[in-house]
């Protein structure tokens, strides 16, 4: 059995007069040609879309591996916690009392803010 | 400094031990997340930035993370290494590793951040400089993934010294100001 669309065996064009349809497919290697230059055209002139397409497309992929291993494993591990937050503890083993470390604070001067590093780290 | 390479504990993560890579995460621009979206629910996110993979020191007490006292914490914390050299001020530097291990009779400290020696296994060559203004923490389900990547163990009197200044340095007294501007210190 051929292909309906090449073949015009589509059921519900039996009821339809042959000189009422449009035939599209005699316009389609022009429009896809056209198309394809205008997709083009609008790629390479514009770095904006090209982004903006990078982007879509990421958000696919990513969407789709997401999907994935969703489906794959439901008992997969959360990578966070429930707060993103460093997880403090007080130090007990440092031999320290608070009223030590006040003692310390008062004395000692800070020049941390004089002291910078070079390295992209404070961006 | 640091224990010398037969003593030190292949099987345990401990305070100040360093870490060859990690990917240090950062404080994360919310309007840069890409959220991904499924029957108006956000179901996923993504970042289009490349991961930043430093060495980095373990913070968390040694006690708090020992997997024999059952992790008691749930997450690790760490702060990334930097490159002495990329220090702006070498006079600065200085100060800095004279002042590194404080005690009673310090004046004065670089309380943000504390000195490490050079060493043949930190990619830095004339030292490192741990930042605990930089600090960051994983989940403890990491542990062994820090654990395969631990390259160096500090001495214990040295990790002490570290977390002391550690301290010091989130130390903050409450200053509060009474009804007519006046500071108040409670210490």
């Amino acid at each position: 059995m051929g292909d309906p669309a090449e073949t015009n065996d589509w059921p519900y064009l039996e009821s339809v007069s042959s000189n009422k349809i449009i035939d599209f497919r005699r316009y389609r290697d022009t429009r896809d040609s056209v198309a394809r230059s205008w997709v083009l055209d609008a790629v390479i002139g514009n770095p904006q879309f090209e982004d903006y397409l990078k982007e879509v497309i990421e958000g696919m992929i990513f969407d789709s591996l997401l999907k994935g291993q969703v489906e794959s494993s439901a008992s997969s591990d959360n990578p966070f916690d429930s707060v993103y937050i460093a997880d403090l503890s007080p130090d007990k083993g440092i031999g320290h009392s608070y009223r030590d470390l006040q003692y310390l604070n008062r004395n000692i001067e800070d020049r941390s803010d004089s002291l910078l590093i070079d390295d992209n780290l404070d961006e | 400094m640091y224990l010398p390479e037969d003593q030190i504990e292949r099987n345990v993560l401990r305070q100040g031990d360093i870490i060859s890579e990690v990917h240090v995460p950062g404080a994360i621009n919310l309007s840069t997340i890409n959220y991904m979206v499924s029957n108006n629910t956000r179901t996923g996110w993504f970042i289009s930035k490349p991961p930043d993979f430093r060495p980095a020191i373990i913070l968390s007490h040694s006690c708090e993370i020992d997997p024999l006292n059952d992790i008691k914490l749930t997450s690790i914390i760490l702060a990334p290494l930097r490159d002495i050299n990329k220090a702006t001020d070498p006079r600065k530097v200085e100060e800095l590793k004279q002042s590194n291990i404080i005690d009673e009779s310090s004046t004065y400290s670089y309380l943000k951040y504390f000195y490490l020696e050079p060493n043949i296994l930190i990619p830095f060559d004339d030292g490192a400089i741990v930042d605990f203004s930089k600090c960051f923490s994983v989940r403890n389900k990491s542990y062994n993934d820090l654990l395969s990547q631990k390259i160096i163990q500090m001495r214990e009197d040295i990790a002490n010294k570290m977390a002391l200044k550690l301290s010091l340095y989130f130390y903050r007294p409450n200053i509060y100001k009474n009804n007519r501007g006046k500071s108040i210190s409670f210490q």
